[in-house]
C-alpha cells in the first residue's frame, strides 16, 4: 500500500491579480499544520421512492472551503499574511537596508493556496484570511491562519475516452461541478491515469482543456488530477522571536512607540497574543456552488497580555475605560552588512481599552495584569492601528 | 530520463533530494520535475556521473 509522510507535503501560495482567479503558486511556505477542506454539504436523498431504508443517494449541498493554516511567523512569510489581511502601500527601500511595507486598514489582496496532499495537489482559489492570531509558542512567533476560498480544484475524471494518438483536448465530468476546470491554469500538470500533460488551454466551456497533441488512450471515468509541484525554498529566515520583542504602552500611539524604543522603557510582557479579525461575508447564492463572493465586513482586533502587576494603574484603566495605546516592536536579523538595519515589524495600536483586568491570587506566585484589550479607531489620530515591515523581500512580491 | 532546467526565480532556491541551485543556473533533474520558478533548459539523459553518484549538477548557461 502506497503511503505519504506529511513532511514530504508543502503549501504554496502567490497573489491574485483578479480575486478567485487561480494563478500557478511559486513561493513555498512552510507548513506547521493544515486543515483546510471543502465542506461539501451533500445531503441524503430522502425523496419517497417506495424504498423501506433512509436514502439511496446523496444529493449536492452548497460548498464551503475553509480552514486552519499554521506557519511559523518569519519577515518573509508574514508579510504575505499581512497583504492578504490589510492593504498594502507603497514599499520603499532596496536590498541593501532592506524593503518596508506599510500596511493600514483595508482591503488586502486574494492567493492561490496550494497543497500538496500525498497523492494529489489541493488548490484553493480565491482565498480570504478570515483571521490571523500572532502568538508566540515556545518563544517563536506563530501564526494561525482561518482562511476561507472560493472554489477549490484537485481531482476530477475523464468525461470523454481518450482514443490514441494526436490527442489535443480531454473532457472531464460533471460530478462535481459543471465547471470542472475553473481553478486550472494554462501551464498546470495535470496526470490522467498515469499520464502527465501540460496545460495549453482551459476552455472557457468550463469542461474542456487542451494540451499539445501526444498519444493518449484512457477510458471514461479515468482518474485526473493536478500534479504535485516539485518543492523549492528560498533562504528561510528565522521566525521572530518573544525575546527580541519590545512593547510598549502609553496614553497615545506616539507615547507607546517611543516606549517600545528601548528596552529600559518597553513592558515586560510573559505572553502575548494578537487577533486581528476580517469579518467575512462568505455566502452561498446563485450562480455557483461556491461563495459567489467573498468580501471583508467591519475589521476588529483583540490584544492579550500578561504582565506582572506594578500598580493600581491598569485597574483603574480597566474601571474607567482609560485609552491607552500598544506598539509591539519585533526585530530580526541585521540586514545592512554594517548592522544599521534589521528585519522589524512594527505593529501599532492606536487606541485600546481593556475589556477584561485580572490579578488572580495564587499561592507562592507574583500577581499578574492579565488583561484583554479591545482594540478601537481613534477618532484623533485617524486610525485603529497600522503595520509596518522591514524585509528582503521586494514589494512586487506581494 | 532528465532534464535540465533553469533557476528563473531569482533567487537562490533549494530543491529537496537534489540540491542548491543559484539564481539563473541550471540544474539536472528528474523529467517529471515540475516546478514554476524552474523553466526547461534542455530535455535529454542524464550524463553517466548524474546515474553515479546523483549529485547536483550546477552549471551556468553562459559558460555551456
Amino acid at each position: 500500500m502506497t503511503t505519504y509522510l506529511s513532511d514530504s507535503q508543502y503549501l504554496a501560495i502567490k497573489p491574485e491579480t483578479t480575486a478567485g482567479t487561480a494563478v500557478i503558486p511559486t513561493i513555498f511556505v512552510p507548513l506547521v499544520s493544515e486543515s483546510v477542506k471543502t465542506i461539501v454539504n451533500h445531503t441524503v436523498d430522502r425523496r419517497l421512492k417506495g424504498n423501506t431504508w433512509k436514502g439511496n443517494t446523496l444529493l449536492r449541498g452548497n460548498r464551503m472551503h475553509e480552514g486552519e493554516i499554521v506557519i511559523l511567523g518569519d519577515p518573509t512569510n508574514i508579510g504575505h499574511i499581512l497583504n492578504m489581511l490589510m492593504k498594502k502601500g507603497s514599499t520603499t527601500g532596496d536590498t541593501t537596508d532592506g524593503y518596508v511595507h506599510p500596511f493600514t486598514v483595508g482591503a488586502g489582496d486574494t492567493y492561490t493556496f496550494e497543497i500538496s496532499k500525498g497523492a494529489y495537489a489541493q488548490r484553493y482559489f480565491g482565498v480570504y484570511v478570515e483571521e490571523v492570531t500572532i502568538g508566540f509558542v515556545d518563544g517563536q512567533m506563530q501564526l494561525t491562519l482561518s482562511i476561507k476560498a472560493m472554489g477549490q480544484v484537485s481531482v476530477a475524471q475523464l468525461g470523454v475516452a481518450l482514443t490514441g494518438a494526436g490527442m489535443t483536448t480531454l473532457i472531464l465530468d460533471d460530478n462535481y461541478d459543471n465547471v470542472p476546470n475553473r481553478g486550472l491554469v494554462v501551464g498546470d500538470v495535470i496526470t490522467i491515469g498515469t499520464d502527465d500533460v501540460t496545460l495549453t488551454s482551459v476552455n472557457a466551456d468550463g469542461v474542456t482543456l487542451g494540451f499539445s497533441s501526444t498519444s493518449l488512450t484512457h477510458s471514461i471515468g479515468v482518474a485526473v488530477n493536478l500534479k504535485q509541484l516539485a518543492v523549492s525554498n528560498p533562504s528561510l529566515p528565522d521566525p521572530f522571536y518573544l525575546g527580541n520583542v519590545l512593547v510598549g504602552i502609553g496614553a497615545t500611539a506616539s507615547a507607546a512607540t517611543t516606549a517600545a524604543g528601548s528596552r529600559s522603557t518597553a513592558t515586560a510582557l510573559y505572553d502575548l497574543e494578537i487577533v486581528l479579525k476580517n469579518n467575512l461575508f462568505s455566502e452561498n447564492g446563485s450562480s455557483r456552488f461556491d461563495p459567489v463572493q467573498i468580501i471583508a465586513q467591519t475589521p476588529e482586533a483583540l490584544i492579550t497580555l500578561k504582565q506582572l502587576l506594578s500598580g493600581q494603574e491598569q485597574k483603574t484603566a480597566h474601571l474607567h475605560r482609560t485609552k491607552q495605546a500598544i506598539t509591539i516592536i519585533a526585530s530580526g536579523k541585521n540586514i545592512n552588512p554594517d548592522f544599521s538595519t534589521n528585519e522589524l515589524l512594527t505593529i501599532k495600536f492606536n487606541n485600546v481599552k481593556l475589556i477584561e483586568s485580572d490579578n488572580a491570587l495564587e499561592v507562592g506566585e507574583l500577581i499578574r495584569d492579565e488583561q484583554s484589550f479591545e482594540v478601537l479607531y481613534d477618532d484623533g489620530d485617524a486610525q485603529a492601528m497600522d503595520v509596518s515591515l522591514r524585509n528582503l523581500v521586494a514589494g512586487t512580491v506581494y | 530520463m532528465s532534464k535540465i532546467v533553469k533557476n528563473i526565480s531569482g533567487e537562490t532556491l533549494s530543491i529537496p533530494n537534489i540540491g542548491t541551485v543559484e539564481a539563473d543556473k541550471t540544474v539536472t533533474v528528474p523529467d517529471d520535475f515540475s516546478n514554476p520558478n524552474f523553466e526547461v533548459a534542455r530535455v535529454g539523459k542524464p550524463t553517466e556521473e548524474v546515474k553515479e553518484d546523483r549529485a547536483p549538477q550546477i552549471k551556468d548557461d553562459k559558460k555551456r
